[in-house]
């Protein structure tokens, strides 16, 4: 066991949570350690990654990211693979292969980049609505740090406020920069789905529209968002970290924090990690982030299991790993008479949000609706050449369903629901740590709201594109947008985490990111994510100063 | 199965070997006998050249020569029966003279020559060759399904334009471009 010197603040985890905390830490003058499970990878050998790949295996996100064993993720490249890691159970396990990368920059390498703010309403779910939770804050509380989040992602958006979400709500700051320009298939959907009531809005996106922003270039339309965005123009986690070590911050790589020490008094003291030889170190420090996704910051807590908190550290209140969320997604394929064009300009660029609002929440499950806008041109040409086609009529046929076919999607808001739950797996990993298990249940609010609402409105927004063909996958899917594990309230005997995100039980240890958010609202939940970290980080700042 | 995969987070240039078949990945670099992929001049001997010939009726395109080569080496390498196939071909149209590939796909006598045909196709459209089990990636940018869409559609990962350079207008849905 090895000793490290000792930190103001140790983070686990580099995506975007851990790394807005570690440099608000770091400019405040305090001294900051990050931990990364898995490796610091560069943009090119990612790019490269996906280019190298076999075409049917493109569109799956995980490929171009391959773990190193002691820092396993969900991988699809293979049938039955979905299997290694996550220990999926429940009705819809499915809905719940959540995707994301456990190297230096976490998610974010993946990530779409899109950042719709939620709601006043969606932060008052129970009160309005009577289901679910509300929020121990309102929106104005947070609308501070969505600003300031913007600010420290670059966010791009609309400067017409009736094109801003959400809608007739005071912004304190415009977006930093003007919207992204929408491409063919994204403009022909948005005219379509107008007359129908449907207004789609250009996204708020973490991609530099026109100029350059934050030592990044102008997006260039390379439509690749995901897997990775192969110019840095979309904020990335990764652009962040050279920073934060220029500023002093320490990262260490291929660290796999295992357990968080608490003494006597509930204070956190260490925080333990093997690297990749299996040997263990021990880090110290004064103040304690867990911010390694929704998945991974549960298990590391109910791994800390220890004679004074028999439930993992932070659970006195039964609820970490409880409460797990995410949009559950429902697909359609639609094949057009006339041509959509998408794969022009960023692979998301527009939804229709008026869906994820009114009082029917009060039944059933807001949803927001979108059209992808990924280049279909591979998608085509794999469908031609399964018909035997060849010279002209190939051509023909590439080209008419790259062009007439395109991918709708809807993603349901969730409610926390205690069975949907975390735990640890009797399965261990290469390391030895037992796996994440998962139940998963999406639950009747949003199997109604698919029954009445959104597959019935898919499929009027498939009629209005004219679609000759419909084909909608009725298998709930996930978002990759984790959230819930160590859900945020004011009662510490039914909540994990305060409004800060410090944890109740252990008051130098904060658990920020998606997993502290009591509901997930319609839309991707990074900004929100974003937002809470900057509000742990001033917490954390001003714990400092008055300890 | 055991999972064989490197440590390395990089996926080895354009030669993947994944195994199907099992639950578990293999997932692994690996070198083919044919060598070609190191880098160095490709020299073109009688069989790439009986292959570009074969390919200059099947795909009427223009042809990268360097890509020939090494979609060739790859066939050779991973695809069953694959010489005797190209010498059949060769043979057939240098006995039939088919005028295009609409005729020669016509013509040809039996299922294994039009598969052989259809799987040469394929693997210029795609930039990849399927063998009986891996895949071989050949090219990226360069495969010709991308340029079917070359005139508005975005090569996923390649720039089409510049910083908001892109419009809401599209080219005709029956103007080709010429590639």
């Amino acid at each position: 066991m090895v000793n490290e010197t000792k930190y103001d603040v140790v983070v686990v985890g580099t995506g975007v949570v851990g790394c807005l905390i570690a440099e608000q830490a770091l400019d405040a003058g305090l001294s900051v350690l990050m931990l990364e499970a898995g490796p610091k990878v560069d943009r090119q050998t990612i790019v490269e990654n996906f280019r190298n790949l076999p075409p049917s295996l493109r569109h799956h996100w995980d490929a171009p990211f391959p773990p190193p064993p002691w820092a396993p993720v969900l991988e699809t490249r293979t049938p039955g693979e979905e299997n290694a890691y996550l220990d999926l159970t429940g009705p819809n396990a499915t809905a719940y292969q959540q995707g994301y990368v456990r190297y230096a920059g976490g998610a974010t390498w993946h990530w779409a980049g899109i950042c719709w703010r939620m709601t006043p309403e969606d932060l008052k779910l129970k009160s309005l609505y009577g289901v679910g939770r509300d929020w121990a804050f309102d929106y104005e509380t947070l609308e501070p740090y969505y600003a300031r989040a913007e600010y420290a992602l670059g966010v791009c958006g609309p400067t017409d406020a009736a094109l801003q979400w959400p809608p007739k709500t005071p912004r304190s700051r415009p977006y930093p920069m003007g919207p992204l320009p929408l491409g063919p298939g994204e403009q022909r959907f948005t005219d379509v789905m107008a007359p129908l009531g449907l207004q789609n809005l250009p996204a708020p996106q973490a991609r530099n529209s026109g100029v350059s922003y934050d030592g990044r270039p102008a997006c260039c339309g390379n439509n690749n968002c995901f897997p990775v965005c192969p110019i840095a123009a979309k904020y990335d986690a990764a652009t962040a970290l050279p920073r934060i070590e220029a500023k002093g911050g320490k990262l260490l790589t291929n660290a796999v924090a295992y357990r968080i020490e608490a003494d006597d008094r509930h204070k956190i003291q260490a925080v333990h990690y093997y690297d990749p030889h299996r040997t263990s170190h021990r880090v110290t420090g004064r103040a304690f982030v867990i911010a390694c996704n929704g998945i991974e910051t549960p298990k590391l807590l109910l791994l800390s299991k220890d004679d004074r908190h028999p439930n993992g550290i932070a659970n006195s209140s039964d609820q970490v790993g409880r409460n797990m969320m995410d949009q559950p997604k429902l697909k359609a394929t639609v094949e057009m008479s006339e041509p959509l064009w998408t794969g022009v300009g960023p692979v998301q660029g527009s939804s229709i949000l008026n869906t994820s609002q009114g009082d029917f929440r009060s039944e059933y499950a807001g949803a927001m609706f979108r059209m992808e806008n990924m280049a279909r041109g591979s998608i085509g040409a794999a469908e031609a050449l399964k018909k035997g086609l060849y010279g002209r009529a190939l051509d023909q046929e590439i080209r008419r369903l790259s062009a007439c076919t395109g991918l709708l999607v809807v993603e349901h808001e969730p409610l926390p629901s205690s069975i949907n739950r975390l735990t640890l797996s009797d399965k261990k990993d290469w390391l030895g740590l037992n796996r994440p298990r998962i139940y998963y249940d999406v639950g009747d609010y949003v199997r109604r709201s698919a029954e009445q609402y959104t597959i019935p409105t898919l499929k009027k927004m498939a009629a209005a594109l004219g679609a000759t063909k419909f084909d909608l996958n009725p298998e709930f899917l996930h978002s990759d947008h984790i959230m819930g594990g160590c859900i945020m309230g004011k009662d510490p005997s039914d909540s994990v985490v305060d409004v800060d995100c410090r944890s109740h039980d252990h008051e130098n240890l904060f658990l920020p990111g998606g997993a502290a958010m009591t509901t997930g609202g319609s839309g991707n939940s990074t900004i929100t994510m974003a937002a809470l970290a900057l509000k742990a980080a001033d917490a954390i700042v001003a714990q400092f100063k008055t300890a | 199965m055991r999972i064989s995969r490197s440590t390395s987070p990089r996926i080895g240039r354009r030669e993947l070997l994944l195994g199907m078949s099992s639950l578990s990945a293999l997932f692994c670099v690996q070198a083919t006998r044919a060598a070609t992929l190191s880098g160095g001049a490709l020299r073109s001997g009688v069989v790439h050249q009986k292959f570009m010939s074969v390919s200059s009726l099947l795909v009427p395109h223009k042809l990268n020569e360097t890509i020939g080569i090494r979609t060739a080496d790859a066939m050779i390498a991973t695809v069953p029966d694959f010489p005797e196939h190209l010498e059949q071909l060769a043979s057939f149209i240098e006995a039939k003279k088919p005028a295009d590939v609409e005729e020669l796909m016509e013509a040809l006598p039996d299922v294994s020559l039009k598969n052989a045909a259809q799987s040469i196709i394929e693997s210029w459209y795609t930039g990849a060759v399927q063998g009986a089990s891996t895949i071989s990636v050949i090219s990226y940018e360069e495969a010709l399904m991308f340029k079917v869409t070359s005139d508005v559609m975005t090569i996923p990962s390649y720039a089409i334009s510049g910083p908001n350079g892109w419009t809401a207008d599209a080219p005709p849905l029956s103007q080709l471009p010429i590639f």
